[in-house]
């Protein structure tokens, strides 16, 4: 299975009209790779680099870079601590039922205004 | 920060998908891949702890400990404390208290290892390690009395990114970059005492400092402690009173060391000297623990 099969572009595409607050939100472009080492969890990661259109005003068309996780049971967690169900997903909707005014976290969205950190060149 | 974009569970609720920012710049900046000389290391930490004093702070008012006692699924402090003890008992031989869900038998490597950080302590502490290696209720018990917030669970510095932000520029900061902590994997969410997510910052600090340059005095000394526990205080945490935070922080450190008990084995038996050097200086001070135990 190629890592695009792997990640539905359904999912992608849901989750970018949530994120976008636009339901018409079109997906125009997705190209996924898997993550090697799969991280630390034992969870299948890949990187995703997408790009949509939206005839929403103020957000037009557009593209990102994000990290899609596939959460699935009987994983390290599992023996480690016996959680059999996917905690962040489940945060995930906590903080979604209410509008996100009492959030077990503070989700965010990633700053538009990302700078250089002191003491590293730029891409070093 | 928790850079998540949005998260779907199956029709069944079992699995789910979890979609992020790429925040792989941010984890860069704060990164055993990446080490950084002392001085560098120890801002670095002290932002790091910034956001995490706040983020638990910010779980103990009033309002929102209703909110997180509702949420029955976040794992609690007992699933915290009984990490890897039935895989202990089995490496040691003994009968677990409790049991593991899904634990396959522990390999020989993990037995040797365990046996190797036990065989490795003073004659004199091995009792004690040994005992609560097998059986945490001691542990619990001795964290019942603690305020519980909101803890990451794993706040490992691989899940622990740094990124500057530019203010608003019409905001009084004018154009000045404020570092922002990036917390990632939230698969361990739950609710403790705060101390514990502080104790896996601490332990994982010397992973981020460059291994040829001296290592930070910090790394043994009371003063992250302070300066998690001012910050937390002034976020408004519920824990005011400096000894009771005292007492919690070697608890902790012990609780997250229980957890490396492999590893340290494992450093023991490869005899890498500059973590068996902070590892003796940790095993002191986690043997102040001993005194707050039931």
């Amino acid at each position: 299975m190629s890592a695009l099969d792997a990640v539905p572009a359904a999912i992608v595409e849901a989750a970018l009209r949530t994120h976008l607050a636009d339901d018409a939100a079109a997906l125009i472009d997705l190209v996924a790779s898997p993550i090697s080492g799969d991280g630390f969890s034992g969870h299948r990661l890949y990187r995703v680099r997408l790009a949509w259109v939206s005839e929403r005003q103020g957000i037009g068309p557009g593209s990102a870079d994000w990290v899609v996780k596939r959460w699935l049971p009987n994983g390290p967690s599992e023996a480690l601590l016996g959680v059999t169900r996917p905690l962040e997903a489940l945060a995930w909707e906590e903080a979604s039922c209410d509008g996100g005014h009492c959030r077990p976290v503070s989700w965010r969205r990633s700053s538009p205004h990302s700078a250089t950190p002191p003491g590293r060149a730029p891409g070093s | 920060v928790a850079p998540l974009i949005a998260a779907q569970r199956d029709a069944a609720g079992a699995s789910a998908w979890i979609l992020m920012d790429d925040v792989a710049a941010a984890l860069d900046e704060y990164s055993r891949e990446r080490p950084w000389p002392a001085p560098e290391a120890l801002t670095r930490v002290k932002q790091v702890l910034d956001e995490l004093a706040r983020l638990h702070a910010w779980w103990e008012q009033p309002e929102r400990r209703a909110r997180l006692q509702s949420c029955r699924w976040l794992v609690s402090v007992e699933q915290f404390l009984w990490v890897e003890a039935p895989a202990y008992a089995a490496a040691l031989g003994k009968t677990a208290r409790r049991a593991s869900r899904g634990r396959r038998a522990a390999p020989d490597e993990f037995g040797a290892n365990v046996r190797a950080f036990l065989d490795w302590l003073p004659v004199g502490e091995r009792p004690f390690w040994e005992d609560l290696l097998c059986d945490r209720e001691p542990l619990v018990a001795a964290f019942r009395s603690f305020p519980q917030t909101l803890m990451h669970g794993d706040a490992d510095d691989r899940n622990i990114g740094l990124r500057w932000v530019t203010a608003d520029p019409t905001s009084a900061k004018g154009t000045e970059h404020t570092p922002e902590a990036v917390f990632i994997d939230w698969e361990w969410i739950g609710r403790g005492p705060p101390a514990l997510d502080f104790a896996r910052v601490w332990g994982t600090f010397a992973a981020v400092c460059a291994p040829a340059a001296p290592l930070p005095e910090s790394l043994s000394s009371g003063e992250l402690l302070e300066y998690y526990f001012e910050r937390y205080t002034t976020a408004g945490g519920r824990l005011t009173d400096r000894e009771p935070w005292q007492r919690s922080y070697p608890l902790a450190a012990l609780a997250a060391a229980l957890t490396q008990v492999a590893f340290f084995g494992r450093m023991v038996r490869e005899n890498v000297k500059p973590v068996l050097a902070v590892l003796g200086r940790q095993v002191e001070l986690l043997t102040t623990a001993k005194q707050y135990l039931a």
